[in-house]
């Protein structure tokens, strides 16, 4: 196909893969699964972040979210040892009808939008760009200098988001005592008591 | 800047007595000399300031007035009406009765409400009158005015009924109350229309406009006058409102005096005289205003006649003096009217004053035919009510003398009047020479009729006094009114007139001094003669009574029920007015008002009950409503 | 019908983040098992992600990255706390189905 480039075709190859995956993280019946395939779409997602040119993030994502958060869900998962409680995800009910038609609306919704706008040349981003000089860069392929790199973004951090960023860590940190104390029991973990 | 200052302590001192004596007095019996003291007090104050903002309108002539704004009220599309009041010869003359004679009755109920339960809330009541019947004729526009009128109707109310606890005593409060709203809904038109044609209600700015003379009964000022002509009926107990007025005598007698006698009945002469340059250019309104003055004079008159309370007796004579001042006012005798207003005051309120004292030595007896001889008994009360009567009846030189046969010599020689009318006037000053002597020889002369286990004896001190100084002023309270054709003679001029003069404009007299002096005698001597034909058959020979009684039966029986008038009201006008509003209640409110009501409420519970079922703990099923919500709402923005 | 539109642009990246996020709001809403709806919450979270990264790209400015950085942080101690509590509700009740947990009936 002439005019699609090596992104575009990333761009579809790794956007079916975590679509895929998500998909099936709902659908599995048994939670460990369900975490796997998850690990997965975060995965295929930090691929995405690579395509885009956004180097630093994509790392992050892989190294926090699918290394991090992911084994922090399954480890609290063996602990519940749930194997036996498997759910009925296929029942059909009203209510279950329901919710697919509301799911499906918004997925509507938002397909739509987005090919609607993809009728109108410049339209979409030019209401929400910061770099409103940057329009004609839309659509288009871009070549971007150097966005991605760590330095370019520590630039910003450091300089004009200090303030979140300060503020981030002690939410971190009031995150961290907070889940101890709810977690929490006397005496340990085990059930049988001293 | 001082007279600021002295109309509003003026003002002030009865409203503050009202709120001590109502919230911070206890009411119990044993504070009744307390409570009586302060009001006494208060009414004393605004006395003295009276007093001395009179003097001081003395000094700066006849024609000024002194005049305080105090905030603006009103200024809407025009209308205009502040919180200003205005002390000028007539409401000069006004505020000097009003807290002269209040005062003393203050004193006289410190004494007479000794006994009652509850004195803190009478005294507060009679201080808020006060302050509200100053406010009515202080006021500088007829908006304020009627302020003053409605708070000495509420006030009325509130002192008729003060005995509520039975029924016949609060009926008669609201039958006051209710009748007075009709007279006052006649007022309330009468303002709009002045305020329409001329387009303000301000008394100054109103006297300075000029009238143009009408005729028949629809121009404008006609019947912007009549309307407040009903109003005064209202207020003042004139045919066809004054039913209220004997009804009203189931208050305390201190009530009966201040404000069925002296100052609240007099609200609508008052306001007749303060609008007198709007009046005579009317003189349709003059000639029915004249007309009902003297049908009511002589209706009520002869009702008097017949009755057997004492204070009943007292409240038709009020009416029919009243009357003789709207008979005044009405042929274009402003001043002798307001004169006539004045020496009533003086000798009404000594004369109910004097039936309390007699009600109270007799135990609460009211009835005449139970009494006799009391002359005895209770000297002073005797000789104080005796000035009085000898005032009302006419005697020469004392106050009622004067006032009255200038009235019925207007009444006689105005353009306005006519001999009828001065007939009409002599015929009731018959009467009243009558049924007051016949309430003279019942109560105090002849032999005793008193029940023996009776022990009747003198008021008190703080009931006397003020007997006695009434006293003197139904004596000499008329000396200022002298008519020229009688001062001329003395070098004594009319004093009171010529007070007056340029803030009031009569009419001027078109007769002769002969016809004057004629009238004067005829009259004098038509009421010598009844006074004496009451004399003999009362205490001469009482036992031809019930003889005159039976031959007249019918007549009799019709006078004796004050001519079925309450009960005429009733059939015509109050029973089927009660059956519509029973009927559109069973039907309107019952059947449609509250069914709308409880279906309305039916639907609400319904429609809860219904919504409550989606709370159901189901917290996806919330998360559905969030969803479904957030794609509306971004259609909505999609939208714009 | 031009091949124009398979040439990927900023659309298409926001209409697979609003596609990610659709999967996301399903699991929330389907299923019952309180880890999983937590996954589920961490999928629409990453989807979102996604979005400010391209927006980052496609308008060259470098602020879009960073408040990715943010919402990875924020979400990852969201997770903590939810999971914390999860323990905590399994510890008292040996289970962590919602649909035992309606209590606000009514």
């Amino acid at each position: 196909m002439a005019g699609l480039n090596i992104e575009d075709v990333l761009f579809y190859a790794f956007g079916a893969g975590t679509v895929l995956s998500a998909v099936l993280v709902v659908f599995f019946a048994n939670p460990i699964y369900s975490a796997l395939f998850l690990a997965l779409a975060m995965s295929m997602l930090g691929a995405l972040f690579f395509v885009l040119e956004a180097y630093f993030i994509s790392v992050a994502q892989i190294t926090v979210y699918a290394g991090a958060v992911m084994v922090l869900f399954v480890m609290v998962l063996m602990l519940f040892d749930l194997k036996n409680e498997g759910e009925d995800i296929l029942k059909v009910s009203p209510l279950g009808l329901i919710k697919l038609l509301a799911v499906g609306l918004l997925c509507g919704f938002f397909i739509g939008t987005g090919w609607v706008a993809s009728k109108i040349p410049g339209k979409v981003i030019s209401e929400t760009s910061m770099a409103s000089d940057q329009q004609t860069a839309i659509n288009k392929d871009v070549q971007p200098v150097d966005i991605g790199s760590t330095v370019s973004l520590s630039r910003q951090l450091f300089s004009k988001y200090v303030f979140a960023f300060e503020a981030v860590s002690i939410l971190l940190l009031v995150a961290i005592v907070g889940s101890v104390a709810l977690a929490r029991s006397k005496g340990g973990t085990h059930h049988v008591s001293r | 800047m001082t007279n600021d200052i002295l109309i509003a302590v003026l003002l002030l001192s009865p409203l503050s007595g009202f709120l001590i004596n109502g919230v911070f007095v206890k009411q119990n019996n044993r504070h009744s000399v307390l409570a009586g003291g302060i009001a006494t007090l208060a009414s004393g104050i605004s006395f003295l300031c009276a007093l001395v903002l009179f003097l001081t309108l003395t000094h700066q002539g006849e024609e000024s007035a002194i005049h305080t704004a105090f905030l603006h009220w009103l200024n809407v599309g025009g209308f205009k009406a502040d919180i200003a009041f205005n002390v000028d010869p007539i409401s000069g003359i006004m505020i000097l009765i009003i807290t002269g004679v209040g005062s003393l009755i203050h004193l006289y109920s410190v004494g007479y409400m000794s006994h009652d339960p509850k004195p803190a809330k009478f005294f507060s009541y009679l201080n808020l009158f006060l302050f509200n019947m100053l406010v009515l004729v202080l006021g500088d526009n007829l908006l304020l005015m009627f302020v003053g009128w409605e708070g000495v109707g509420l006030c009325s109310y509130l002192l008729i009924g003060f005995w509520y606890e039975d029924p016949e005593k609060a009926a008669a409060g609201m039958k006051a109350f209710v009748v007075n709203r009709i007279g006052d809904a006649g007022f309330l038109l009468g303002l709009f229309m002045i305020f329409l044609n001329f387009h303000s209600v301000e008394f100054h700015e109103l006297s300075k406009m000029t009238f143009t003379p009408e005729a028949g009964f629809w121009g404008p000022i006609t019947i912007a006058t009549l309307c407040l002509f009903i109003g005064a009926t209202g207020k003042s107990a004139q045919i066809p409102l004054f039913v209220w007025l004997p009804d009203a005598m189931a208050g305390p007698t201190p009530v009966s005096a201040l404000i069925h006698a002296a100052t609240m009945v007099t609200a609508g002469i008052y306001m007749i005289v303060r609008l007198n340059f709007i009046f005579v250019a009317a003189p349709t309104t003059m000639g029915v205003i004249a007309v009902v003055g003297a049908a009511t004079a002589l209706f009520a008159a002869s009702i008097g006649l017949f009755q057997n309370d004492i204070k009943k007796i007292l409240a038709y004579s009020t009416v029919s003096q009243l009357g003789y001042m709207f008979l005044g006012v009405g042929v274009g005798a402003f001043s002798a009217g307001f004169f006539h207003l004045m020496t009533h005051a003086f000798f009404k309120a000594l004369m109910f004053l004097g039936a309390g004292s007699v009600i109270h030595g007799m135990h609460h007896e009211q009835d005449v035919r139970k009494m006799g001889g009391l002359r005895k008994k209770m000297p002073v009360t005797y000789y104080t009510f005796l000035m009085g009567w000898l005032a009302i009846i006419g005697t020469p030189m004392f106050s009622g003398f004067f006032s009255k046969d200038e009235i019925l010599w207007r009444a006689y020689s105005s353009p306005l009047g006519s001999k009828t009318l001065w007939l009409c006037g002599v015929a009731g000053a018959v009467m009243t020479a009558f049924y007051m002597t016949r309430l003279m020889a019942l109560t105090f002369w002849g032999e005793s009729r008193v029940d023996k286990s009776v022990k009747v004896h003198e008021s008190p001190l703080t009931m006397t006094l003020p007997l006695m100084v009434l006293a003197v002023l139904s004596l000499v309270g008329g000396w200022v009114g002298i008519p020229h054709t009688m001062g001329s003679i003395a070098g004594v001029p009319n004093i009171f007139e010529e007070w007056l003069h340029h803030s009031v404009h009569d009419v001027e007299a078109l007769g002769s001094v002969i016809e004057e002096w004629s009238t004067m005698g005829i009259s004098v001597a038509l009421a010598a003669l009844s006074a004496t034909l009451a004399y003999t058959l009362y205490v001469r020979s009482p036992e031809i009574i019930p003889g005159l009684m039976a031959r007249f039966r019918v007549l009799h029986n019709l006078i004796s029920n004050k001519y079925y008038v309450d009960e005429a009201y009733f059939k015509i006008i109050v029973d089927p007015i009660v059956m519509m509003s029973r009927g559109l209640w069973a039907y309107l409110d019952v059947r449609v008002v509250d069914r709308t009501t409880y279906l309305l409420t039916d639907v609400v519970r319904g429609t809860g009950a219904n919504l409550r079922l989606m709370v159901n703990g189901n917290v996806q099923q919330y998360a559905v409503y969030i969803v479904f919500g957030i794609i509306l709402t971004l259609s909505f923005l999609f939208m714009r | 019908m031009s091949l124009d539109n398979l040439h990927v642009g900023i659309n298409h990246y926001l209409v697979l983040s609003g596609i990610l996020f659709s999967i996301g709001v399903l699991g929330v809403l389907i299923r019952k098992n309180a880890i999983v709806i937590l996954m589920s919450i961490e999928l629409m979270l990453n989807a979102v992600n996604l979005d400010f990264v391209a927006f980052a790209k496609f308008s060259q400015n470098i602020d879009g990255q960073v408040m990715v950085f943010f919402v990875m942080t924020i979400a990852a101690a969201e997770a903590a706390v939810g999971l914390a509590i999860a323990i905590a509700v399994y510890k008292r009740f040996q289970e962590v189905n919602i649909s035992r947990f309606e209590n606000l009936k009514g």
